[in-house]
């Protein structure tokens, strides 16, 4: 049984979906699932319960739940409380774009020998962007699989480096899993070209979950997010970024390289921290106003915290899609 | 280049290393950070230069104007009346290298090599661009380095081996010669290195008034005069007295005299006088106890003469003044002295004695008793005055002169020229009538400023001689018997004598007109009888004063003449007397040819010899130290100043505060601008650090958060409610 206390099961879920314990799982399935079932088991009250209309099995009744869902019938016959469980009906399909560029690489919270991870991880022995965002994607495909919603895989760079089609099919939530634990992570960001590519494979209205750093000319997002929008998409973009580069708190005069190929600068990042977090804050912000004049979601997360909050928002957005209003 | 302290700029070099030396520790090579928002890194470069210019801009700004003061301050400028004063420094140096200078100090160096190391000290120090001239103030007083040079190094070469010399420090007249290169461009200043004790102070001097270019200021700055107190026994003197009449003989003695002179400290003490020498046989010995405060003692050695004469040499024990220990004298061999009558020869063996002329009287004074003995000490020759001529006086010690108005034209100054190489010239006045007016010419020639009448003058009622006679060097030796001799002495006839300084009368009538007067000139003597000891003048000839006055002319005349021969370093050359001598060697120089009896004034001591045109040694003569320079004793800064006082305003610095004075009294704007200059070092200091922390922004950003951290502080604040 769930806690009933908000509080404190939130408190539980999140230190449960730390990256720091996350990250000592080996299987990604596994993780995938604690991460789902980490965030369902913390809310107060399952937001799509009700929603089903088609009944999947019995459960034997707790204290606490509701009286309305009891079948009277069985009771009648065995004098036992049984409730009626359905399994919810859909149309919705998701589409998760992961993004597998090169600067999805960068990380700097320390993993421990032996923990799990994507091969960039396990390299550098750094929890990554990429690390972040796979736990994220998996989970949320995890999620949507167990609401029988149709989920598809994309795993994006300059351009769809590797998909998995949309399917509720349950051979699909091993397709995903194979698909994130083997990419690469390389390449540059071609932004358009992935929508241009993606859209060319999605007919009907999907709700699109983008998980990158974003680092790209924003320009050039608001571009492709206008192409989805034009379509009748839904998107929520959440940008994964590393604490490091949103604080930008380092005190060693270095040569910084980029990770796709922008070169090498020389600074002291005491003298130029001002300047680089107003041109992030504004980098964000822009990137942020333009989903919400898009009437999308925009979600940051950072590498360091709980990966809870990215699953409860799809949910929230997930039932707000499901009762057939929209954000924006 | 030169550094005005050396020490300073071999610290500055060594503090310019420690940073270059940090630099090459801590260098290390970055590993590049990867970096994922490069985007943003490169955006917010491109920000930062556009900041970084102003702060860059104010950086140099503060930096420029370090330099630019530092150079000023370097350059020390200067404030005041000193601003109108364009061109380079010259400092003129004046060394006291005089006697006092071989003072021989408690580390075994002299006072003089302590100065010089002092002055180049002090030239070390001094900036590269500065000049410098450098005087010696030992008699004779001489240019080292008489156009300022910028070489310093060159100069401290220049005084690195000056050995200190045996004549008296003469300051003023260092002064005076300095004076003459103080009109050039620039500032000048002038530095004495002296130790002032009163040997380098000569009282009877006084500095010249010093100008500067335009009326420009002169910086004065001397030694503060020495404290250290000490004693030194000198030989002053040396007085050789041997009577002509006793020339001659197995029992010719010569008297020595020696003066001894203690200056400085006067405790009691015991010197050693040593008297040897080529005129001598053997070594002389004497022991003088010098009771507490005594200065001056006498010494005196009876010593048997060689033949052939030759030098003596009087020595003490050496003490702290080495230089003035010993002092050489010259003496004469045994040779008679010859006496030459100037007179006519018409009465010549006449027997009567009012016959007799005043140039009879003084021979017959010189050999009062025909004794064989004397006839060979003294020769006696006659000449008549209209035929007289310089060879005549060749060899002569004194000359008789009966008829000076008898001499040939022009002869006076034949007679002078003798006078001043030692000749004793007796003059007495024309018994009879006068040929011409022959005294004004002489006197003139001599430059003496008697003034002489023509003709003689009548006395009646006669007068006597006074029994008070005044004190002369001449009769020194009568004058307890002038007391009782003098008065007996009738004067009937007088040649009147004005204009006579007191010092050069030697008897008087009881009138207190002058009788016999005497003169020094140059190495010789004018002794001139205003009465002509005649019978018709006066009963002197007959009186017993005649005899011991002329021979204590002859004796004293000579001993006194001889004194003035020796040279004396710095003051004046050896006399030479011998008309032969062609070439002289002077000591510590290449022999020289002797001009018109014009000879270098030596700077050294020792025998002086002399050579006919034969290559023939002729004559021998000695230099000795100016004792007078040796005094050692001590002098207050005030009397010193007011002694300078009469050229300046003079500062007295010791060497350990030279350089450190001199730069702050010059440099008052130059410790502004160092200040300043420090103000600023730290200003650029604060603002490097600033800019590097962030710049002109003082608020330091948190950075931004993800929605995760978002949401935790969203429960927490939501817990913190519940």
């Amino acid at each position: 049984m769930t806690d009933s206390t908000p509080g404190s099961a939130g408190m539980r879920a999140e230190q449960y979906l730390a990256p720091e314990t996350i990250g000592q799982l080996t299987s990604f399935e596994f993780r995938a699932r604690m991460i789902a079932e980490g965030v369902m088991s913390g809310m107060h009250r399952s937001p799509y319960q009700g929603l089903a209309v088609e009944f999947a099995e019995h459960r034997q009744y707790v204290s606490g739940d509701d009286l309305k869902h009891l079948d009277w019938k069985v009771f009648g016959r065995s004098d036992k409380l049984y409730l009626k469980q359905y399994q919810q009906e859909t149309n919705l399909d998701v589409v998760i774009l992961v993004d597998a560029s090169a600067s999805m690489r960068f990380g700097t919270l320390k993993v421990k020998q032996g923990w799990g991870g994507t091969d960039a991880s396990t390299r550098i022995g750094t929890w990554t962007k990429f690390d972040h965002a796979t736990a994220v994607g998996a989970a949320l495909c995890y999620l949507a699989l167990q609401q029988r919603d149709r989920v598809g895989l994309a795993m994006f760079a300059d351009g769809i480096k590797a998909q998995v089609k949309r399917s509720n099919a349950k051979s699909t939530w091993r397709s995903v899993i194979r698909t994130l634990a083997t990419e690469t992570v390389d390449d540059t960001t071609d932004f358009g070209k992935v929508v241009e590519q993606t859209l060319a494979s999605v007919s009907n209205r999907s709700l699109f979950v983008i998980v990158s750093d974003f680092l790209v000319p924003t320009d050039m997002v608001k571009a492709g997010l206008a192409r989805l929008r034009h379509r009748r998409h839904d998107v929520m973009l959440m940008q994964v970024l590393d604490r490091q580069e949103l604080q930008f708190d380092l005190d060693e005069p270095s040569p910084f390289e980029g990770l796709e190929g922008e070169g090498r600068i020389n600074i002291d990042p005491r003298v130029i921290r001002e300047d680089y977090l107003a041109a992030l804050t504004k980098h964000c912000s822009t990137l942020e106003k333009t989903a919400r004049s898009l009437g999308f979601d925009y979600l940051r997360l950072d590498t360091h915290g709980s990966v809870g909050p990215a699953l409860a928002a799809l949910l929230a957005r997930r039932a707000l899609l499901a009762r057939g209003g929209r954000a924006g | 280049m030169t550094f005005v302290t050396t020490s300073l700029a071999i610290a500055g070099v060594i503090a310019a290393a420690i940073p270059i030396l940090i630099h090459i520790l801590l260098r290390r090579r970055r590993k590049p950070v990867q970096w994922a928002a490069m985007l943003l890194l490169i955006e917010a470069a491109r920000r930062h230069r556009r900041k970084a210019r102003l702060e860059q801009i104010i950086l140099l700004t503060v930096r420029a104007a370090i330099l630019i003061l530092l150079g000023a301050a370097l350059a020390q400028p200067l404030l005041g009346e000193r601003i109108g004063v364009t061109g380079e420094r010259t400092t003129h140096i004046i060394l006291d290298d005089g006697i006092i200078g071989g003072l021989v100090e408690a580390d075994g160096r002299t006072s003089f090599e302590r100065q010089v190391s002092e002055a180049s000290t002090f030239i070390e120090s001094l900036p590269g661009g500065d000049r410098i001239s450098i005087v010696l103030a030992g008699a004779p007083v001489r240019f080292l380095i008489e156009s300022p040079t910028a070489d310093h190094r060159s100069a401290i070469r220049a005084i690195e081996n000056l050995p200190s010399r045996e004549g008296a420090t003469d300051i003023a007249s260092a002064l005076e010669l300095t004076e003459t290169g103080l009109d050039r461009e620039g500032m000048q200043a002038v530095r004495i290195f002296s130790d002032f004790r009163r040997g380098s102070v000569d009282d009877r001097r006084r500095p010249p008034v010093l100008h500067g270019p335009a009326g420009a200021p002169i910086e004065l700055i001397a030694s503060m005069p020495i404290d250290e107190p000490t004693t030194n026994v000198q030989v002053a003197s040396i007085t050789t007295a041997r009577s002509p009449l006793s020339t001659i003989g197995t029992g010719d003695l010569l008297l020595v005299e020696v003066g001894l002179r203690r200056t400085g400290l006067t405790p009691e003490a015991v010197s050693n006088v040593r008297l040897e020498g080529d005129a001598m046989s053997g070594v002389e010995n004497r022991r003088v106890e010098w009771s507490p405060g005594r200065t001056k003692a006498r010494v005196d050695f009876q010593v048997r003469v060689d033949t052939d004469g030759g030098v003596l040499e009087v020595a003490v024990d050496p003490d702290a003044l080495p230089l003035d220990d010993r002092r050489f004298v010259t003496v004469e061999g045994r040779q008679p002295t010859r006496v030459l009558m100037v007179d006519r020869d018409e009465l010549a063996g006449s027997t009567r004695l009012d016959r007799l002329r005043g140039t009879d009287w003084f021979e017959r004074a010189l050999l009062p008793i025909p004794d064989a003995a004397i006839a060979e000490a003294i020769t006696i020759d006659r000449v008549d005055p209209a035929t007289i001529n310089d060879r005549d006086l060749e060899g002569t010690s004194i000359a008789v002169i009966g008829r000076p108005d008898l001499l040939p034209l022009g002869f006076e100054l034949t007679l002078a020229n003798w006078i001043r190489r030692g000749g004793i010239a007796v003059v007495l006045p024309p018994g009879e009538t006068t040929i011409r007016p022959w005294a004004t010419p002489l006197l003139e020639a001599l430059d003496v400023p008697w003034a002489v009448s023509l003709e003689p003058k009548e006395i009646d009622p006669p007068r006597s001689l006074s029994a008070e006679q005044p004190n002369s060097a001449l009769t020194t030796l009568l004058d307890a018997e002038l007391i009782e001799l003098a008065p007996s002495v009738r004067i009937n006839r007088r040649l009147p004598v004005e204009d006579a300084p007191d010092g050069d009368v030697v008897l008087i009538d009881d009138q207190g007109e002058p009788v016999l007067l005497d003169a020094p000139i140059g190495a010789g003597r004018l002794v001139f009888f205003a009465v002509n000891p005649e019978l018709e003048w006066t009963d002197l000839p007959v009186r017993p004063l005649m005899v011991p006055l002329v021979q204590e002319i002859v004796r004293q005349g000579s001993a006194l003449s001889r004194r003035e021969v020796d040279g004396v370093v710095g003051v004046r050359p050896p006399l030479i007397r011998g008309s032969s001598v062609a070439t002289i060697t002077l000591p510590g120089s290449a022999s020289q040819a002797v001009t018109g009896a014009i000879v270098q004034i030596p700077d050294r001591t020792g025998v002086v010899e002399g050579y006919d045109l034969g290559g023939n040694l002729v004559e021998r003569m000695v230099v000795n130290p100016d004792a007078d320079g040796g005094f050692v004793d001590l002098l207050a800064k005030d009397a010193v100043a007011a002694w300078l006082e009469s050229s300046g305003s003079w500062r007295f610095t010791g060497s350990d505060v030279d350089v450190v004075e001199m730069i702050d009294d010059q440099s008052s704007l130059a410790v502004i601008l160092i200040a300043i200059v420090l103000f600023l070092a730290v200003l650029e200091t604060l603002l490097a650090r600033w800019f590097t922390r962030g710049g002109l922004r003082t608020q330091r950003s948190l950075g931004l958060t993800g929605a995760n951290a978002d949401a935790e502080q969203d429960r927490s604040r939501r817990g913190a409610a519940a």
